[in-house]
């Protein structure tokens, strides 16, 4: 379950609209590194996650994502407010605009759709957790760049770099995540059995007779 | 504490907020730490009390803690994506 809060993570008050940099920023929303794809990846890892440290890194940073869902798509709605016929031909957003108006969809900046086929689910805490840490250094590369793009707005600068913050923080607690599994299996072969699947893995509570 | 008005209210409510945000998600792969265990519990504190200030003088952040009279005002407060001005 969750509870929304009327309210950002991170503040968004862009005062004038830039439909091209709206275009390249959609990205993280509905792009392959984006935010939907993080959060869709997270929160579906976390059933099959057999360790609880790690299931609560999953759901925590899965909503987290959400939040930044939202602020992803609040720089794209204030960026494409209230656009003149003019401005959605000059920027190039007439494309967009044809099948959404001004309306928020997740698609790359190359205007391919959201996929699920760009997150993976894997049922193997190892697999899954290795790709969150690279996940995590996409979406900062995809922030790098959109930085690049917009140096001359603070008021979409500021979010940004705040999100591209966060995905290095997220790094480290996905690494720590890692560290933690790796602990409880056997040195000489981390990958003798899938703890999330194989009947050979132990049970993680000490007081289990199954052990 | 200086009295803050609805702006700077909201940010330090945010601000309070992001800090849980961050020591809950340092707390899951340290749950024995002394120093997190303190921090988030001075946090919990600053933003129970910033939450609560800012329904009770400007409006529900929750839509569990609407005061409903007549008339249901959830819907009337600007939403988050409406930007400072919320027109």
């Amino acid at each position: 379950m969750w509870v929304y809060e009327k309210r950002l993570q991170c503040p968004v008050n862009i005062k004038e609209t830039n439909a091209k940099l709206a275009q390249a920023i959609i990205s993280q929303y509905g792009g392959p590194d984006g935010e939907m794809g993080a959060s869709m990846r997270y929160l579906s890892q976390r059933y099959s996650m057999p360790y609880k440290e790690c299931m609560a890194t999953l759901n925590d940073i899965g909503t987290e994502e959400l939040g930044h869902l939202e602020i992803v798509g609040t720089i794209i709605y204030q960026l494409t407010k209230n656009l003149s016929m003019e401005e959605i031909k000059a920027s190039g957003f007439d494309k967009y605009y044809i099948d959404h108006t001004t309306g928020i969809w997740p698609q790359a900046a190359g205007g391919v759709p959201f996929n699920a086929c760009e997150f993976q689910s894997k049922g193997d805490p190892l697999t899954d957790l290795y790709e969150d840490l690279a996940a995590e250094q996409k979406a900062r590369s995809t922030y790098d760049n959109i930085l690049r793009l917009c140096k001359d707005y603070p008021d979409v600068y500021e979010p940004i770099k705040f999100l591209r913050a966060r995905e290095i923080v997220h790094f480290q607690r996905f690494g720590e995540s890692i560290r933690l599994i790796l602990d409880k299996l056997d040195s000489k072969n981390f990958y003798a059995f899938n703890p999330a699947f194989d009947k050979a893995a132990p049970c993680l509570d000490k007081n289990c007779k199954m052990n | 504490m200086n009295k803050m008005n609805k702006n700077e209210l909201f940010d330090y409510l945010n601000e309070v907020s992001f800090m849980l945000d961050d020591i809950t998600l340092y707390l899951n792969t340290h749950p024995d730490c002394p120093d997190g265990i303190d921090a988030y519990n001075h946090y919990k504190k600053l933003r129970e009390k910033a939450l609560n200030d800012y329904t009770c003088n400007y409006g529900p952040i929750s839509r569990y803690d609407v005061d409903v009279n007549n008339y249901w005002d959830w819907v009337n407060k600007p939403w988050p994506w409406e930007g400072e001005c919320g027109c």
